[in-house]
């Protein structure tokens, strides 16, 4: 009697495992098209400003990406433990509006008539890690966008992506680990504030 | 018989209750990471990332000052330049002449296809080749990617020493030209040669024929740069990591 409880416990665990890896891809694969299409529709909206754009962006990418922990492997273990509880809401926040008004001004780049996505693969890294492969053909020419989820306090979300094989966490993570060799964690946070002024600047006076 | 079928009963129990408790203790252990624990998680991906494609920089001072000197001419002759040529060429017209010079590469990318014995890819470029000189009207039109959407097997000749195995070595920041790393800058001798414009007899002509194609492919990237540099805390660092990124991809490829 034990022996066949035990088998059918054995039995729904693998079941719930296989079904857990279908049911993560696509729970993935909804996010990712349904952030795309979204952020698509929000760039092509003529009625609405720049700002206003940037303002929805603010929630398409809280409500689909790991903000906090993108911020943590952005900066690091050894980063991350410089930094005080009141320096980390400072960081993140400071950190998720660069991040945001870079993602907005690359898609803001693309002839959003003319933007087609092909989703190439959706596949496992690890149990609580995928990764979907896209291509994001506009106007003739193409390039790749890889996008890494995780599971994170039950949700799928995204906490990196890889435009042509340059990763965002790498890129950031570089450069944070060279600016506090030389300098401390309140100027790191001063300095990507005043960024984020400069990119409104900068980023809209083309 | 029946001690034995008791045996095996017993041992299957007790692989059963061991396989259970496995289980079990990697669904809550994957529920429950602490921070250190998060970092553990994804640390060694990250790193091995910025390991494969860090490169030294022994000339940093000089390739900082070939930055400067790159930056300062965008901002003061390549983009005044470009945005005029913009404002009196029409998009259509510069993205035709930009399909011309990407269609002249094609000795380059079918020759490193070759090099790299990448057989299939040499014959797509060859296919390309033809039906954009003809149907496309001397490469002005890009009818393989944009009607049959075949892409371009993109490869030079520093791919090409990458693919024997040559490292990067150093990075580099040439002038005029911006990010690469030794290998890729020996690699644009060849390249050279495999360039239609370098043989045409006047060097003015071929200068000038160059210069057109860098003011016509900036007119259809302006903001690109300008975004970079506000998005970066340090945009020269960001300029050599995500062209080592980009060409460890592509050597991946």
């Amino acid at each position: 009697m034990n022996k066949t409880i035990m088998r059918i416990c054995a039995l729904a665990l693998f079941a719930t495992a296989a079904l857990g890896q279908e049911s993560a891809k696509s729970a993935t694969q909804d996010i990712m098209e349904r952030t795309l299409n979204q952020g698509i529709a929000i760039l092509k909206d003529s009625q609405t400003t720049d700002a206003q754009k940037l303002g929805l962006f603010d929630g398409l990418l809280e409500a689909n990406c790991h903000t906090d922990l993108i911020s943590m492997l952005a900066l690091g273990k050894a980063g991350w433990a410089a930094l005080d509880a009141q320096q980390r809401v400072e960081f993140t926040k400071a950190f998720f509006e660069l991040m945001k008004r870079t993602y907005y001004g690359k898609l803001s780049q693309l002839d959003t008539a003319n933007v087609t996505i092909i989703y190439n693969e959706n596949s496992e890294i690890s149990a609580t890690k995928r990764s979907i492969k896209t291509t994001m053909r506009n106007t003739g020419s193409g390039f790749s966008v890889d996008y890494k989820f995780t599971l994170r306090n039950e949700r799928w979300a995204i906490y990196d992506m890889e435009v042509e094989g340059i990763s965002l966490l790498a890129s950031y993570r570089s450069q944070f680990d060279d600016f506090l060799k030389i300098k401390s964690p309140a100027e790191l946070i001063k300095s990507l504030e005043s960024k984020e002024q400069s990119f409104t600047v900068e980023a809209f006076d083309k | 018989m029946d001690d034995l079928i008791l045996y095996n009963m017993k041992h299957n129990e007790g692989f059963m209750k061991l396989f259970l408790m496995v289980l079990l203790c990697v669904a809550i252990t994957s529920r429950t990471l602490g921070e250190d624990d998060v970092f553990d998680d994804f640390e060694d991906d990250i790193q091995l990332q910025l390991d494969s494609t860090k490169v030294a920089d022994p000339l940093e001072s000089i390739n900082r000052g070939f930055y400067w000197v790159n930056d300062k001419l965008y901002f003061y002759a390549l983009k005044p330049i470009s945005v005029g040529y913009k404002t009196v060429m029409p998009e259509s017209v510069r993205k035709s002449i930009n399909n011309f010079f990407k269609n002249l590469g094609f000795p380059k990318r079918a020759v490193n296809n070759l090099l790299q014995m990448k057989w299939r890819g040499a014959a797509k470029e060859l296919r390309n080749f033809t039906f954009n000189s003809t149907a496309g009207v001397l490469g002005l039109f890009n009818v393989a990617e944009n009607h049959y959407k075949w892409e371009a097997y993109d490869e030079d000749f520093g791919q090409t020493l990458g693919y024997y195995g040559a490292d990067s070595w150093m990075a580099v920041h040439l002038p005029l030209l911006g990010p690469s790393n030794l290998r890729d800058s020996i690699g644009m001798v060849p390249d050279m040669f495999l360039n239609p414009v370098f043989y045409i007899d006047s060097w003015g002509i071929s200068l000038s024929i160059t210069g057109g194609d860098v003011v016509n492919q900036t007119s259809l990237r302006i903001g690109m740069y300008e975004d970079m540099k506000a998005s970066n805390l340090d945009p020269y660092r960001f300029m050599q990591d995500a062209y080592e990124q980009n060409r460890s991809k592509k050597l991946e490829e």
